[in-house]
């Protein structure tokens, strides 16, 4: 009993210090953004205009590169880079907030010994929520940043595309806690039940 | 609700409190009063049998049904 009592409180602990450095970290990142050369990265897709680049391997023969993928780097401080920096930071930084807070309720109800009320089933499916709009909105930031180095920039050699990333992670990892949230509010009508039977 | 308590004419022709019933029975004051207005959504047997025992009653004593339609939760 006091071992299962006192690991919700040292979760407790750990997000509490999860939430002050998340907020020290934000705060020293949007500087940097706003008074150091902070690089702003962009995932690119980079075709050359020779059709095809070729290269050997020993073990696998000869082959072609047709395209790469990688990041561009800009340091220059324009107004855009930094505005896009910033809002990738403050995304980061609302996100990573808004889960730890979401976190220390459940668990400061779980230390209460009072896990399986309504507010927490809620928590829950906000946290469902809350990671794949996350995920959608910092791939949406990339594809942004891309398309505008994409109509600004020119590299000798090279066709630059904007990358869409598209990753579906997120959204099942979304969906596996939604699922986990109906349920826990399933779990709250039991707990109601429970505490109504004499 | 279609199942009626009667603690309250039970523990009034016992002439016994609220409180003095919760300390026989170990029935916390507020689950008692939960199951005295009708708010309790089921009681165990040992509840039942513990509060037979104590008012000496049956548990028709306690409970009865009426025909009122059960409304919906």
């Amino acid at each position: 009993m006091t071992t299962t009592n006192r690991l919700p409180k040292i979760l407790q602990r750990l997000t509490e210090i999860g939430i002050a450095i998340t907020a020290v970290v934000a705060v020293v990142l949007l500087f940097a953004v706003f008074f150091t050369d902070f690089a702003l990265e962009t995932p690119m897709e980079f075709t050359p205009d020779e059709d095809t680049y070729s290269l050997s391997s020993e073990a696998w023969g000869t082959g072609t590169i047709h395209d790469a993928v990688g990041v561009v780097t800009f340091t220059d401080k324009s107004a855009t880079i930094v505005a896009l920096s910033a809002a990738k930071v403050l995304a980061y930084a609302a996100a990573s907030l808004a889960l730890l807070v979401l976190l220390r309720r459940i668990l400061q109800t779980l230390s209460a010994g009072t896990p399986f009320v309504k507010a927490n089933a809620h928590r829950i499916r906000a946290i469902g929520i809350l990671i794949p709009a996350f995920g959608f909105l910092i791939q949406g930031l990339h594809w942004a940043t891309s398309l505008i180095v994409m109509d600004t920039v020119a590299a000798e050699g090279l066709h630059i595309e904007a990358r869409l990333t598209f990753n579906l992670t997120y959204l099942f990892i979304g969906l596996v806690i939604i699922a986990l949230a109906e349920a826990f509010r399933h779990g709250t009508h039991l707990q109601t039940d429970a505490d109504l039977t004499i | 609700m279609a199942i009626e308590v009667h603690l309250d004419q039970l523990l009034l022709d016992r002439k016994m409190t609220l409180t003095e019933l919760s300390n026989r029975v170990g029935i916390t004051q507020a689950n008692l009063s939960n199951l005295k207005t009708g708010k309790a959504r089921a009681i165990r047997f040992t509840t039942l049998n513990a509060l037979c025992t104590e008012l000496h009653c049956q548990p028709a004593d306690l409970l009865s049904h009426t025909t009122e339609a059960q409304p919906t939760r």
